[in-house]
């Protein structure tokens, strides 16, 4: 398997926009990498509203 | 990419791309520009294992038929997803597995909308627990028959929707082609309403609890339709740049959250009142109804002038965020 780059995966490539930022600098790719990837879901996945069940909110 | 003779869609201008009003002809290019990532993606995957072709050709294949115009389900989107984790966290052992149902997924056009309950939702459920984990969990089994009760009401509220709001009706129906029926997480002390995710592009999850009415109905649709907007016009760069570990207060939940949550939660509350205000205006309304929904606008005003605030004071927005946010805002000012 060859290096795959990010930059062509959709989803995965926000983190590499994220990644040009001096605070994601690399001190070692690939526990970044690892890192990252499972950070992919956060960054833009769940989009949740939720209600307390009592009393009800708005969400 | 495979050589389809098909291009990739062309792009609309700025000004119809981040429109605030809804607008269908973005949607269907946002529908397609997901298609034309999730091809790519597969293609470039098929290439970084072309050392092995048992993982290699299903790939090639199902990008082939996608880049050719097949329309896929979420499930597609989901199963993308994980053999792309898996291969990027060199796993690539464990991707064998998932080549059936991706190849499965990508056989067939996507049905028309359909409302399923989770636990009976099939592909889809199996690809919410890997992907998503503990938090799989908030989203429960719910049965035939309450599926088939949001089914009725959701039914109800898209006839209000394409009778009042035809631009948004549009804009949803092409995006959203799958609605799970999912109910809450027993005692918990918060019970989620709605939800979307973006690695799960047309999907929406709805707690069959709640939205009784059409016009809740036709509220909850504008919002998690907003959150889908957002996530197609979140291909080439995040919406904001501040860490995630930065937590702000949110205008939508108890929990604070990453700024990305925050914009999501800011521009969706416009979305509601654009909805509202323009269904109150309609005519189509009862007069109970019509005071609900302008009750329902003031308190989504009320939470995008909290939630910009946050984003005013705290937020790093790319320049994508920023040209979205800026029509958000000059809509609710005028």
């Amino acid at each position: 398997m060859t290096k795959i780059d990010r930059s062509k995966l959709l989803g995965f490539k926000l983190d590499s926009a994220v990644n040009e930022g001096a605070k994601m600098g690399a001190k070692d790719g690939v526990k970044m990498g690892n890192k990252v990837g499972l950070k992919a879901g956060a960054k833009v996945g769940l989009k949740m509203g939720d209600k307390a069940v009592a009393p009800t909110r708005r969400a | 990419m495979p050589d389809t003779g098909r291009g990739p869609a062309p792009a609309p201008s700025d000004d119809t791309l981040y429109s605030f009003a809804p607008n269908p002809a973005r949607a269907e290019y946002l529908d397609a520009r997901m298609h034309d990532e999730l091809a790519a993606s597969l293609s470039h995957l098929a290439e970084v294992t072309a050392d092995t072709p048992g993982i290699s050709a299903p790939l090639t294949e199902a990008a082939a038929r996608i880049a050719g115009g097949l329309r896929v389900g979420p499930e597609a989107f989901g199963r993308y997803f994980h053999i792309a984790a898996l291969l990027l966290e060199d796993l690539p052992d464990q991707v064998p597995p998932n080549l059936a149902p991706l190849t499965a997924a990508t056989s067939m056009p996507r049905p028309p909308l359909t409302t399923l309950p989770r636990g009976g939702a099939g592909e889809v459920d199996t690809l919410l627990d890997l992907r998503m984990g503990e938090d799989a969990a908030n989203f429960a089994p719910s049965t035939e028959a309450k599926a088939a009760d949001l089914a009725e009401r959701l039914a109800q509220g898209f006839a209000l929707m394409q009778q009042a709001l035809p631009d948004l009706h549009a804009e949803l129906t092409a995006i959203i082609h799958r609605i799970v029926a999912a109910e809450g997480r027993k005692g918990a002390k918060t019970q989620f309403d709605g939800a979307s995710h973006y690695q799960f592009w047309g999907l929406l999850l709805l707690n069959p609890a709640f939205h009784k009415t059409r016009l809740a109905i036709v509220e909850v649709l504008a919002h998690e339709a907003s959150h889908s907007l957002l996530f197609g016009l979140t291909i080439d760069e995040p919406l904001v740049r501040n860490p995630d570990e930065d937590l702000f207060p949110s205008p939508l939940r108890i929990d604070p959250r990453p700024m990305d949550g925050i914009y999501h939660a800011t521009y969706v509350s416009a979305r509601m009142a654009w909805a509202m205000e323009t269904l109150a205006a309609s005519g189509v309304l009862s007069e109970a109804e019509k005071a609900e929904a302008l009750e329902a606008a003031r308190t989504d005003r009320a939470n995008f002038a909290a939630g910009i605030s946050v984003i005013d004071a705290h937020g790093d927005l790319s320049p994508t965020g920023a040209a979205i946010m800026q029509r958000a805002r000059a809509w609710v000012e005028a």
